[in-house]
C-alpha cells in the first residue's frame, strides 16, 4: 500500500501545525512591531520608530520564509487572523520590555518546535529550522541591550533623547 | 459522485471500514474512494485532509441546539458537495478518524522498511 500521506507532504500533522502557529506568531510580532513603531513616532522618538518598523519587516520575512517552506514542502499553509494587537504603551520603557518578551516568546516556540521535530526525526526541518535559531541568537540580544541603555544612559534629562539615538546603532556579531 | 459500478474494487485496498461507511485506497490512481450515506466519492488525500479539518470543526453541540434551521451541514469540497445531519457527522467522523489512523500507521511501517539496509 502506497503511502499517500509521506508522498503528499514531507510534514507531519503535528509539525504543519507547529509552523503554521509560528507563521501566526511571527505575523503577531510584525504586527506588534509596527505598533510600537506609531507610538515611538508619535511620542517623537524617531529613532525607534525606524528601528521598529525595521523589526516589523524582519518578522513578516520570517513569516513568509515558514509560510514558503511548508508549501515547498507539500503542506497547507494558512494565512494568519491577526487581531488584539496593543495600541497604547504607558512608558518609552515599556515599549522596549514588550520588545524583549515578544523575542523570549518566539525563542521558546521555536524551541518547541525543534524539540518534536528531534522526536520525529525530521531532521530536514531542524535542518530549516536552525536559521532561525541563528536569527533569535541575534533577535533577543539586540532587545536586551536596547532595554540595557535605559540603565547605562538613564531615563533622567536627556536621558530618551540619547537613547533614542543609540537604538538604531545596536549590531550583533557572532564571531 | 461515482456510483459504486464506476470503479473496480478488486485494484482498491481497504484503508478503514464501519458499518455506515468506508475509505478504499487506489494505488494505481493515487487517490482515494469513500464511500458514505449511499455514495462513493472520489477524492485525492488533500482533499479528504480538508474533509477531515472540516468535519473535526463542526461544532456538534451548536448543530442540536438550533431551532429555527434544520440541523444541516452543507460541505462543498471541490467536486464534492456534501450534505449531512448531525449523526452522519458523527459516522463520517469516526470513519476518517479510522483512515487517518491506518495512514498513520501506514507510514511509520513503510518509514521502517525505507531505513533497512539491503544487503
Amino acid at each position: 500500500m502506497k503511502d499517500l500521506m509521506r508522498i503528499k507532504s514531507l510534514l507531519s500533522a503535528e509539525i504543519e501545525s507547529l509552523l503554521n502557529q509560528q507563521v501566526k506568531k511571527e505575523a503577531h510580532s510584525s504586527a506588534i512591531y509596527l505598533s510600537m513603531a506609531s507610538w515611538c513616532d508619535r511620542n517623537g522618538f524617531d529613532g525607534s520608530a525606524d528601528f521598529f518598523f525595521k523589526q516589523s519587516n524582519e518578522e513578516r520575512e520570517h513569516q513568509l520564509k515558514i509560510y514558503k517552506y511548508i508549501l515547498d514542502m507539500g503542506g497547507t499553509a494558512i494565512s494568519p487572523d491577526i487581531n488584539n494587537i496593543k495600541i497604547e504603551f504607558g512608558t518609552f520603557r515599556e515599549v522596549f520590555e514588550d520588545a524583549l518578551d515578544q523575542e523570549i516568546a518566539i525563542t521558546q516556540s521555536f524551541k518547541n518546535i525543534v524539540a518534536r521535530c528531534h522526536k520525529e526525526q525530521d531532521y530536514v526541518t531542524l535542518e530549516f529550522l536552525n536559521w532561525f535559531l541563528r536569527e533569535q541568537r541575534e533577535e533577543e540580544y539586540v532587545a536586551r541591550r536596547a532595554l540595557e541603555l535605559f540603565e547605562v544612559i538613564g531615563e533622567n534629562g536627556t536621558g530618551y533623547w540619547d537613547i533614542d539615538k543609540n537604538i538604531g546603532n545596536i549590531k550583533y556579531s557572532a564571531e | 459522485m461515482l456510483g459504486r459500478d464506476r470503479f473496480d474494487t478488486t485494484e482498491l485496498i481497504e484503508v478503514f471500514v464501519t458499518a455506515k461507511g468506508s475509505i478504499y485506497q487506489s494505488d494505481v490512481e493515487n487517490c482515494l474512494y469513500l464511500t458514505f450515506s449511499g455514495k462513493t466519492s472520489r477524492l485525492s488525500f488533500q482533499s479528504l485532509n480538508d474533509l477531515k479539518k472540516i468535519i473535526d470543526k463542526v461544532d456538534l453541540g451548536h448543530m442540536c441546539t438550533l431551532i429555527e434551521h434544520a440541523d444541516i451541514e452543507i460541505i462543498l469540497l471541490k467536486d464534492n458537495c456534501f450534505v449531512l445531519s448531525g449523526i452522519e457527522i458523527i459516522y463520517l467522523k469516526e470513519i476518517l478518524q479510522g483512515a487517518f489512523t491506518m495512514f498513520r500507521l501506514n507510514h511509520i511501517i513503510t518509514d521502517c522498511l525505507d531505513r533497512l539496509v539491503i544487503s
